[in-house]
């Protein structure tokens, strides 16, 4: 028997990734016993390793860094129903693998991919951005606002809720306190647009991190524009000019709780080499510093069990010793509080598996029958070409600046919003496929090749010495790449059910049906849209590929002329447990409190009820700071 | 200079033998020597036989013979390439990764390095001249060897990572069948400091310099990029 089940545990989290480490500290600083069930690996006592594989690593995907291994021995995907504590890779979601069970830990139904991904490790966010965007307040009333768009609902919540309003705990709002605890670059004058307003003198933790040199081509070129060429935005006033605005970031602009500033690592995803930008380990090393946090990891959640009084009762879960090792060992964690944090799939596959004999055999917390409907993510289209003169891109963060003022306006009755991200990496991420620059094109001004599209003479050019210098300094130094985080709908059937086909410990793993409506393609076609009015005003030359068998690739017919479009993931999983005031509507309440069940939370992006276009991480941090103080005050008392 | 590849492939014959390699004793008389040679082979055209571990790492002939050559490929400059200095010491580990994969290979490239070193003014421009390139029906098997075994080292200095010369022949060839030679080698490579940036993950800069424009390749690379190059 595991020793932690002798104990009575005050809270049980599943999962350790920003709302289940958050949530830990927070009541382990107010000295209630918690103990996290992670089904990955622990927080290993420095970095090196995961750098090792990174550098290591052929294919330098956002999962690269971290375990549990992707390739076999023989370099091979590995085949997820042989893993203990699976998880979804970029590698499986090409047009040849996306629907394969033997690569893809994800049980593709289609009829598009679901393109993101997630990690085992302190909930697998440490291989995010680290951009913290507050949602602007019409993200809170879609119905309300647009009441034209069926599959909107509103939040229980609003805006102000997050904002404004101080909790009796505390002294400032929840977004202010996370903003605080990730640890924010920003200024509050660069945020302050569709809404979003802040406490009188409000400074975020540190300043903001400067733009990149092609953010500032960016913004000097949409600087001056006539309304003709934005009439398409449709933001019902004309817009002559589009501002470009730095990123909030959780990202150190100066040294801050012992970790140092930025040194422009180009690297943020997968992982920084110096820990600039926060990651949920750190909250988590505060958590068990308290004394009051156990942490047991590789533990698999598989069950909740309710009681006949409606109460959860406890979790029961595995722990397992390694892939290769049949050693396991399982058992049941009480508490008086439960907290299920495992992001949207996880968290509605372990509901969805939580049968309790037969009681609840559609699964813990359902009676609106919603678990693990109302998928979303923010589909990502990206664009990439070449600028006329140097843009010096692979220096500094990722992303420093996007574009936000466009993602409200009267538009949003008939498509979706998006925001612009502004790419400071070249063509890392896309030319040729997976893994792209700079092996691509050094590859092709070498071996005489066209995979970039760079190398269209005839014949190919194969260079060598000054001659080969010569080139891919000119063409590296002009890469250019901008990418859309398009607004999805909540759509019923886009959802997460449980798989015939089994993980490494026998359970079923999640599957997806997803798509996209006609208001997120319409998105998509509005952000191709402007995408041609930035590379027109900076002279790119459009080198966009979308490869034959992309199975998210469809034909827009755009100006009378037909397009083929493309999204990929954003890494933004939401949905699939939304928060709402009625109960036949809505899984969890406005503190992520199950309609259901009264001593379980389901907390992170899964209660989300809409998407809008900020990425989620703040808002789950804001929320899971609510829901912390919720439990303290009216089940911990 | 002549661009003839009919030049080109009478450049790769044997001059120096093994008891001279293993013993160390290449001296400019050697080197003298082998330039003979190769004016001989101008005139009949001659394969080498294939000899393992001909060319040693700690023979300081040998691994000068690589860094030239090596210069002369990249189009690094030598004292960003091989600092006088060097605690990372890279090419040592390029030296030994390559002469256990392409020993043949290996030591043809590094005798036209020998036998072509010390041009003036640019001493990468004898070495480029006589590495075998031009349309693989004109090059002798040897010379197909040596000539896809030199991109594999410009791949490797530049990306880290190690590009098999065999496959580099095929008509399929693909920029993603590589193997990451090292960690080391991957935040040594030169593709991005090329682009005056860094490897990705691997930065030596400090916070903020990715708002300016940045230094000339020179600090980089060493040198200036030619213009029009």
């Amino acid at each position: 028997m595991a020793a932690e089940s002798n104990v009575e545990w005050d809270v049980a989290i599943v999962g350790s990734g920003f709302a289940g480490a958050l949530i830990a500290n927070e009541l382990g600083k107010r000295r209630k016993k918690v103990v996290l069930l992670e089904a990955g690996e622990g927080i290993p006592p420095n970095i090196n390793d995961y750098m090792k594989r990174f550098y290591s690593a052929s294919a330098k995907v956002p999962e690269s860094p971290y375990t549990p291994e992707i390739f076999d021995a023989d370099g091979r995907l590995r085949d997820p129903s042989m893993v203990k504590a699976g998880r979804p890779t970029v590698l499986s979601l090409a047009g040849h693998n996306w629907r394969d069970p033997k690569q893809s830990y994800l049980i593709q139904k289609g009829p598009r991919p679901f393109g993101s991904s997630y990690d085992r490790i302190a909930g697998g966010t440490s291989h995010w951005l680290g951009t913290c965007l507050r949602f602007v307040p019409a993200d809170f009333r879609m119905q309300e606002n647009y009441p034209s768009v069926p599959q909107f609902v509103n939040w229980p919540i609003k805006y102000e809720d997050l904002a404004t309003t101080k909790n009796s705990a505390r002294r400032t709002p929840y977004y202010d306190e996370a903003e605080k605890e990730l640890g924010v670059s920003a200024n509050v004058e660069d945020q302050q647009y569709l809404g979003i307003d802040f406490p009188a003198n409000y400074k975020y933790p540190m300043p903001k991190i400067p733009e990149s040199f092609i953010d500032r081509q960016v913004a000097a070129a949409l600087n001056v524009l006539t309304p003709d060429e934005t009439n398409f935005l449709e933001m019902g006033k004309p817009v002559t000019e589009i501002p470009v605005r730095s990123l909030p970031a959780a990202r150190n602009s100066q040294p801050y709780r012992n970790r140092r500033a930025c040194a422009g690592n180009t690297n943020c995803i997968p992982i920084c080499p110096i820990q600039a930008k926060y990651d949920p380990t750190i909250t988590l090393n505060d958590a068990t510093n308290t004394g009051f946090v156990k942490l047991m990891h590789r533990t698999v959640a598989r069950e909740i069990l309710v009681g006949t009084d409606g109460r959860v009762s406890g979790i029961r879960f595995t722990r397992y010793e390694s892939d290769a090792s049949p050693n396991t060992e399982t058992d049941v964690i009480r508490a008086k509080i439960y907290v299920i944090a495992a992001n949207p799939i996880e968290t509605a596959r372990l509901l969805l598996m939580s049968k309790n004999g037969g009681r609840t055999s559609n699964g813990v917390a359902n009676r609106s029958e919603l678990v693990g409907r109302h998928l979303m993510d923010h589909p990502y289209y990206v664009a990439w070409g070449l600028a006329p003169k140097p843009l010096y891109p692979y220096r500094g963060p990722l992303i420093t600046s996007g574009i936000g003022d466009l993602c409200d306006g009267p538009f949003r009755a008939k498509r979706g919003a998006f925001r612009v991200d502004i790419g400071n990496d070249g063509w890392n991420f896309l030319v040729g496929g997976t893994g792209g620059d700079p092996n691509v094109t050094t590859f092709d001004f070498v071996n005489g090749t066209n995979n970039s599209r760079l190398n269209s003479a005839s014949p190919k050019e194969a260079l060598l010495g000054d001659r080969l210098v010569g080139r891919l300094n000119d063409v590296f130094t002009r890469q250019f790449r901008v990418g859309f985080l398009v607004e999805q709908t909540p759509d019923r059937d886009n959802r997460v059910t449980l798989s015939e086909s089994r993980d490494g410990l026998g359970l079923p793993r999640p599957e997806i049906s997803y798509n996209i409506s006609d208001y997120t393609r319409q998105g998509i076609v509005a952000a191709h849209r402007m995408r041609n009015l930035l590379f027109k005003k900076m002279g790119i030359e459009d080198k966009t590929e979308i490869p034959k068998n992309d199975p998210a690739r469809f034909d827009e017919q755009i100006d009378g002329k037909p397009v083929t479009l493309t999204f990929i993931g954003a890494g933004h999983i939401m949905g699939t447990c939304r928060m709402g005031d009625d109960p036949k509507s809505s899984v969890v309440d406005k503190f992520q409190r199950s309609q259901d069940h009264r001593n379980l939370y389901l907390v992170g992006s899964s209660t989300f009820p809409t998407g809008g276009t900020a990425n989620p991480t703040l808002t789950i941090a804001a929320l899971s700071l609510r829901t912390a103080d919720h439990i303290l005050e009216e089940d911990l008392k | 200079m002549s661009d003839s590849p009919h030049q080109e492939r009478r450049t790769i014959a044997p001059d120096a033998t093994d008891d001279d390699e293993k013993s160390g004793r290449v001296t400019r008389r050697t080197v003298l020597a082998g330039a003979a040679a190769t004016a001989a082979a101008t005139v009949v055209a001659v394969d080498p036989p294939a000899r393992a571990h001909s060319v040693d790492a700690n023979l300081p002939e040998d691994m000068t013979a690589f860094v030239q050559l090596s210069v002369a490929l990249t189009g690094i400059d030598k004292g960003k390439l091989s600092p006088f200095v060097d605690p990372v010491d890279i090419k040592r580990d390029y030296f030994n990764w390559v002469n256990e994969r392409e020993p043949a290979a290996f030591e043809n490239l590094l005798r036209i390095a020998k036998e072509n070193a010390g041009g003036q003014p640019d001493p990468a421009q004898p070495i480029l001249a006589k590495v075998p390139a031009g349309d693989d029906a004109t090059l002798t098997p040897s010379e197909i060897e040596a000539k896809y075994l030199a991109r594999s080292i410009v791949l490797m200095w530049y990306l880290g990572a190690w590009y098999d010369p065999h496959k580099l022949r095929m008509s399929d060839a693909s920029p993603f069948d590589f193997k990451v030679i090292s960690p080391k080698a991957y935040t040594q490579a030169w593709a991005l400091r090329v682009a005056q940036a860094h490897p990705m993950g691997f930065s030596e800069m400090q916070f903020g310099y990715w708002t300016r424009e940045p230094d000339t390749p020179l600090h980089f690379i060493g040198k200036d990029i030619p213009r029009g190059a």
